[in-house]
């Protein structure tokens, strides 16, 4: 009896064992966990690789024998992908759309490329010029090393670079990253997720208007319910309240809810880990950053990183960042007024949307002015 | 081996089996408990049945039937069972009822072994030795560490089904344009010749604008080539390396930092341990959540790089992986405590200057800084998408001396910041529980050896019936995880969550790998409490052996790149 019991309980023990000693002798999965090190997190970093891709297949193709730089060649690359090399002053051939209205090939333009409307490229397009997307035309990823300008209601569902400008009619549904060398325009109603370029402009250009710089603030007070602080930094027990037409310098800290009023000038950063509301006319030298929703009023400068971890929204006029001191814009969800000017990165986690005229209210403040402000630490 | 060989590879002095070695000897402890248990639990068996009828469980919990205290109602067993207490109640003056409630392990044991030698048994009894008042502290003791096993328990499943299900916080890893503020990595290193030029090539092909970072490697006192390399590669790039080599003072990486801080006027301090490899994007990552005014220090990942070398260091991914992904990053998405681990990190100039500096008498300054920062209002982010390559011990006695290391500098700041942490009006009440608990991780070692003790003592002496229920909850501890079967779990979803699926197979063997931990971290505590504190010896730390060759020329800057895994 002794004896089964022992038996019985080894077989207990062992069970779980045997797929670990199993595994142990005869290893699996025993390489370390994959960090990707060469990846520097670059919003054009897959564009950039397709570019030096299909160089080096262009390079290939017109090195060959039959290399005319006026015709369309066909051709096909190691993975079984169909390719149309179009040559300079070429159009896209209709024989490249099918009855499905599709495109399936990877097209590559000497010059200047226009796919037209109501189409479906299911593979990447490439233009040494430009490329023109005509309405309602869903494309899988686009570069252009000039402009690239999509119509109404068109689609990029992987990614979209231009070397220079990238323009979008409205309501364009951008679900992959939007990068251009100089500046992205967007369309109302447009959403969006990612997107990078030195200048970024929402619906119509903004206003341009002269701000009044002179106004006099009065310094914030410090007030009693302080946990924390010093010569640079105040850390508030609850909610913050900066009155309007006041200046700080230094870091605002709030455990609480943070409303920022009218006119103020912070020489600093500022954080709630509630709700944040900064008034129209708000002049932020450093980063702003929410643990829930952030309202940036119409016609503030902000120059250091936007970051809510819930809803940003920005009025029309506003200006973030500036050409000398790119940012970041971050949030699972960004609502962008028509006439907003933004420098840097915007990245909406879920979605990012363009809104109509509901949100177009005040005049725009300028570049200019955010480009000569201090740097955001 | 000469004997200074010896020392080297386990300075602990206490003999540490290699890992299959380790494996038997469980094996056969395990298997010769169990022979050892099996006589009793049959004399159990054998007595409920050949005595009485009487139920044999309520002799042996002292359980009173309501009859019993009734004649008119006695059965025949319940006639037995009287029979059978009357000699004790007699020797005792007590009434024989009240002798079966308060003494029914004696009891059971004399009606088994017959009344003829009552008052050789009675007198020999251990139990009738052990003063009631030690009979409680013992079962106080159980249940504060029954307690702490239920709560630390909790504590594990919460931080897994909140990774699991939860939402997850990532809020600066988006960061990628900014202004980026002036750096310093610090990568201190003693007698690192091996492993340090990796690090600093890996440092010099990062994405940061050069203008604002500074390389500084920390040469602490080595003895062996770590100068040299570092002055090689100084030459390389002056602007950016900035050597500092340092030839006196006290020992230990704290200090070190100390130091090298001291010579540091940028905005961020960042520190990589010689033996870890960043990866291209890292620094930026690393640096984005200051942008946040309230973030005081940042912490990344850390993955084991020498995963295949044998079965340690794929024990030691496997905890690793739990540690951080489920761990620490729980703790980011609740808000509570995240801990700044030393390497892959960094601290904010201005904050480090607000707490006063790295503490050189800290041996576990990273956790000292955590706690420091958080009684002064800055928050500690955790980046777990911000990975970098580590080496881990791919020997036992330097696991062993590691993980004494690290419960020594663990205990030494819980004894620090416990009062500190618990009267502090600035935290959150969640992040005083979650700080208590995570400053405790390393006192669970000797509670639930004392658990264990306590269990067998209570076992045999008491007769309390909660003690049925505890007795079982133990047990499954025991079989689970020596004692904490928590991290188990944390394990297992961290594979899951790596995609690493197949490696979850060998979470069965982890079991030793907790032994030997809870060992080791056991000595060190006690050690730590005899001898450091009754006898004020000095703690020292010491560093963890490194397994990689020196760097040749022209080798890459990845040094595991390409190598097949080995079992």
């Amino acid at each position: 009896m002794t004896l089964l019991f022992v038996l019985a309980t080894l077989v207990m023990v062992a069970l779980p064992l045997i797929p670990a000693l199993a595994e142990w002798y005869r290893p699996t999965d025993a390489l370390p966990l994959k960090v990707v090190r060469d990846y520097d997190g670059s919003a054009d970093h897959f564009a950039m690789r397709f570019r030096q891709f299909i160089k080096a297949r262009m390079i290939e193709v017109m090195s060959g024998a039959n290399a005319e730089p006026d015709l369309i060649h066909h051709g096909t690359l190691a993975n079984g992908d169909a390719t149309i090399l179009i040559g300079r002053d070429q159009v896209l051939p209709e024989s490249a759309i099918s009855k499905a209205q599709e495109i399936d090939a990877v097209i590559a333009a000497l010059g200047s490329v226009t796919l037209p409307a109501n189409i479906f490229a299911k593979s990447e397009v490439y233009a040494e010029g430009n490329i023109d997307v005509s309405e309602r035309t869903a494309c899988r990823a686009l570069l252009a090393d000039n402009d690239l300008t999509l119509g109404a209601g068109c689609a990029v569902l992987r990614w979209a670079h231009a070397g220079r400008d990238l323009t979008t009619g409205p309501r364009a549904r951008l679900w992959g990253r939007l990068t251009a060398g100089e500046r992205i325009v967007l369309g109302r109603d447009s959403v969006f997720t990612r997107l990078h370029a030195p200048r970024i402009e929402t619906g119509a250009a903004p206003l341009n208007e002269k701000r009044d710089e002179d106004i006099e603030r009065a310094l914030l007070a410090m007030p009693d319910n302080l946990h924390f602080y010093s010569s640079n930094r105040w850390v508030f027990k609850k909610e913050l309240n900066v009155p309007r037409d006041t200046a700080h310098h230094g870091d605002l800290i709030a455990k609480g809810a943070v409303t920022v009023g009218e006119r103020c000038r912070i020489e600093g950063s500022l954080k709630s880990v509630k709700q944040m509301t900064i008034g129209q006319g708000s002049i932020i030298e450093g980063a702003v950053i929410a643990s829930k929703d952030l309202h940036i009023e119409s016609n503030c400068i902000i120059v250091g990183p936007v970051v809510s971890e819930s809803t940003v929204t920005i009025e029309a006029g506003c200006v973030i960042g500036s050409p000398t001191l790119p940012t970041t814009i971050t949030a699972p969800r960004i609502r962008f007024a028509e006439g907003v000017v933004m420098h840097g990165s915007v990245w909406a986690r879920e979605d990012g949307k363009i809104l109509g005229d509901a949100m177009t209210r005040y005049p725009a403040a300028t570049t200019r002015e955010a480009a000569t402000l201090a740097p955001a630490l | 081996m000469t004997l200074a060989q010896q020392q080297r590879a386990n300075p602990t002095g206490c003999w540490v089996p290699p890992g299959p070695a380790a494996l038997v000897l469980f094996f056969l402890a395990f298997f010769l408990s169990l022979f050892i248990a099996t006589p009793a639990l049959a004399q159990i068996e054998t007595a409920s049945a050949a005595t009485i009828e009487v139920p044999a469980a309520r002799l042996l919990t002292g359980q009173l039937s309501p009859q019993l205290r009734d004649p008119t109602a006695w059965t025949k067993s319940d006639h037995d069972l009287l029979a059978i207490a009357q000699p004790v109640a007699d020797s005792l003056a007590i009434e024989p009822a009240e002798a079966i409630e308060k003494h029914s392990a004696l009891i059971w044991k004399h009606g088994h072994i017959g009344s003829s030698s009552l008052s050789i048994q009675w007198l020999e009894s251990p139990r009738a030795q052990v003063p009631p008042s030690v009979m409680t502290a013992a079962e106080v003791t159980l249940l504060v560490v029954l307690f702490m096993i239920i709560v630390y328990t909790l504590r594990h499943l919460f931080f897994t089904l909140n990774r699991l299900f939860g939402e997850q916080r990532h809020p600066y890893l988006d960061i990628d344009t900014a202004q980026w503020p002036s750096v310093t990595v610090l990568i201190p290193a003693h007698n690192e010749e091996g492993v340090i030029a990796h690090s600093i090539k890996a440092l010099l092909e990062v994405d940061y604008p050069r203008t604002r970072l500074t390389i500084m490697p920390v040469n602490d006192r080595s003895t062996d080539g770590t100068r040299a390399v570092i002055d090689d590669l100084a030459l390389t790039a002056p602007d950016v390396i900035a050597p500092f080599h340092r030839v006196d003072g006290k020992p230990g990486k704290a200090a070190a930092l100390k130091d090298a801080s001291a010579r540091v006027d940028t905005d961020i301090i960042i520190v990589f341990d010689a033996d870890y490899l960043p990866g291209r994007g890292l620094l930026k990552q690393l640096v984005a959540p200051f942008f946040d005014p309230q973030t005081g220090a940042v912490m990344g990942r850390v993955i084991p790089v020498n995963t295949g070398r044998n079965l340690l260091t794929r024990l030691l991914d496997m905890e690793r992986s739990g540690g951080y992904q489920v761990d620490q990053q729980a703790r980011m998405n609740m808000n509570l405590v995240p801990q700044y681990g030393g390497t892959v990190g960094g601290v904010r100039r201005l904050a480090l200057d607000d707490v006063g500096g790295w503490d050189e008498e800290m041996l576990a300054e990273d956790t000292d800084l955590t706690y420091r920062l958080l009684l002064r209002g800055w928050k500690t982010v955790y980046q777990n998408r911000s990975e970098c390559y580590e080496e881990v011990p791919e020997s036992w006695p330097v696991r062993v001396r590691q993980i004494m290391r690290w419960a020594k500098g663990h205990n030494q700041v819980a004894c620090r910041y416990v009062l500190p942490l618990l009267g502090s009006s600035t935290v959150s009440w969640f992040e005083r529980i979650d700080g208590m608990l995570l400053l405790g991780v390393y006192l669970m070692a000797p509670l639930l050896l004392l658990g264990w003790l306590m269990t067998v003592f209570l076992f045999y002496f008491s007769n309390a019936q909660w003690l049925a229920g505890a007795l079982a909850l133990i047990a499954l501890m025991s079989y689970a995880a020596v004692g904490n079967f928590a991290a188990f779990f944390e394990m297992a979803a961290a594979a899951y969550l790596d995609g690493s699926n197949k490696r979850m197979r060998l979470l069965p063997l982890n079991f030793f790998g907790f032994l030997v931990s809870v060992l080791s971290v056991s000595k060190a505590t006690i050690n730590q409490i005899i001898f450091d504190g009754v006898c004020g010896r000095s703690l020292v730390w010491d560093k963890t052996d490194r397994y990689r060759k020196p760097v040749m020329a022209g080798a890459p800057a990845h040094p595991f790149a390409g190598e097949r895994v080995v079992k």
